[in-house]
């Protein structure tokens, strides 16, 4: 059995010690290593020294074996290999190989390049689908308040139908020829003088007679006798109109489409 | 060094490291080896083994993977020796290696071989 001089002893120690560090900050069995290192080192200074170790000859036995680094180095190294070990390694080491590779550049970019194709095609997909859906209901929301507004109108006017009632009670018989017969002294509202689908609300400074959306009629339809003055204030285009009977039409440019009860 | 020097030497590193993993697994096919007497075998392979402490990790990762098992033995000439020993799964993995390895060893000869013809 060799001697070894204190120096050698503590260097040694501490050339082991700075491989089970790096070792375990590699993952690897480090207790393993250095117990073969060891074993390798003081069997090859035992031989290649003689019977006195000495630091000058246990440097020159650690310059064969190589780095404490060099040595770890390697290890971290080959656990990348792809080889038949890795293939039958147990459960904790094929999971590492395992996991070790969708970390790659490669796994990285393939994986950027098929979200990247899904949202090629699933934006414009989501587009399409919301113009449809767009396409759809905006017609629909519009229809809905031109309703409502044609409605309103059709109300206004079957409040003027009243005044011209009251009117003529008061004139025996005898009907209004303009809004200012009935404003305020039969109906004081003003807002009832205007259809509310009107483009341009109108000012109501002077006359009733020339901001009321509405004006007195006398045509080819003997009955009617207020009507929208636009055409323009509903959709399609056309007039409410209120009859002598009471009732409120809606009549299209071309024909009668609607008729409200009195 | 320049680059096409840095390339081999990254080149033949990464040979000699699969190399390296073959030829311990067929040195204790042979039989009980301790690690001192492992190195020495393989470094008779000029370039096999440039540092022999890289030795180490390897069969402390093949003792993991359950391919080869190791004793502790007294000896006359010093401090107790670690022996290595290759296990029945080791064994099945040095005849798929070995396979593996003639197989392409012999297609790399083939292209060799085929290279040389030409410039021939």
């Amino acid at each position: 059995m060799a001697e070894w001089t204190p120096e050698a002893t503590d260097y040694l120690e501490g050339y082991l010690k700075q491989v089970r560090a790096l070792a375990q900050s590699s993952g690897e069995d480090a207790e393993e290593i250095v117990s073969g290192l060891r074993d390798h080192i003081t069997t090859k200074a035992e031989q290649e020294s003689g019977a006195l170790i000495t630091l000058s000859a246990l440097r020159q036995t650690l310059a064969a074996v190589g780095s404490p680094e060099s040595i770890v180095e390697d290890s971290t190294n080959l656990r990348t290999r792809d080889t038949a070990t890795a293939q039958t390694a147990p459960p904790p080491v094929i999971e590492r190989v395992v996991v070790r590779e969708p970390a790659s550049k490669s796994g990285n970019v393939l994986r950027w390049v098929i979200v990247a194709a899904i949202l090629v095609f699933l934006i414009p997909v989501v587009l399409a689908i919301l113009s449809i859906i767009a396409a759809i209901a905006i017609p629909a929301w519009s229809r809905a308040d031109e309703s409502e507004q044609r409605a309103a109108c059709a109300g206004n006017l079957k409040q003027i139908g009243l005044a011209i009632q009251h009117y003529k009670t008061d004139h025996n018989g005898t009907s209004p020829t303009a809004m200012s017969d009935l404003y305020p002294k039969y109906h004081d509202v003003a807002d009832t003088f205007v259809c509310p689908g009107a483009a341009n609300p109108p000012n109501r400074t002077g006359s009733i007679d020339e901001w009321s959306t509405y004006e007195f009629f006398t045509g080819a339809d003997e009955n009617a006798i207020v009507r929208d003055r636009s055409i323009h204030n509903h959709l399609p285009t056309g007039r409410n109109v209120l009859s002598e009977d009471g009732r409120v039409s809606f009549l299209r440019e071309i024909g009668e489409i609607q008729t409200s009860r009195p | 060094m320049g680059e096409l020097d840095s390339d081999i030497d990254n080149w033949t590193t990464q040979l000699r490291k699969g190399l390296l993993e073959l030829c311990i697994v067929n040195v204790l096919a042979k039989g009980d080896v301790y690690g001192y007497d492992l190195v020495k075998q393989l470094s008779e392979v000029k370039g096999l083994v440039v540092t022999e402490g890289t030795i180490y990790p390897l069969l402390a990762r093949l003792k993991r993977l359950g391919l080869v098992t190791t004793r502790l033995a007294e000896s006359t000439s010093g401090p107790a020796r670690k022996y290595y020993t290759l296990t029945p799964a080791g064994q099945r993995m040095r005849e798929t290696m070995n396979t593996y390895w003639n197989e392409l060893a012999g297609g790399v000869s083939r292209f060799q071989n085929e290279r040389e013809g030409h410039h021939g």
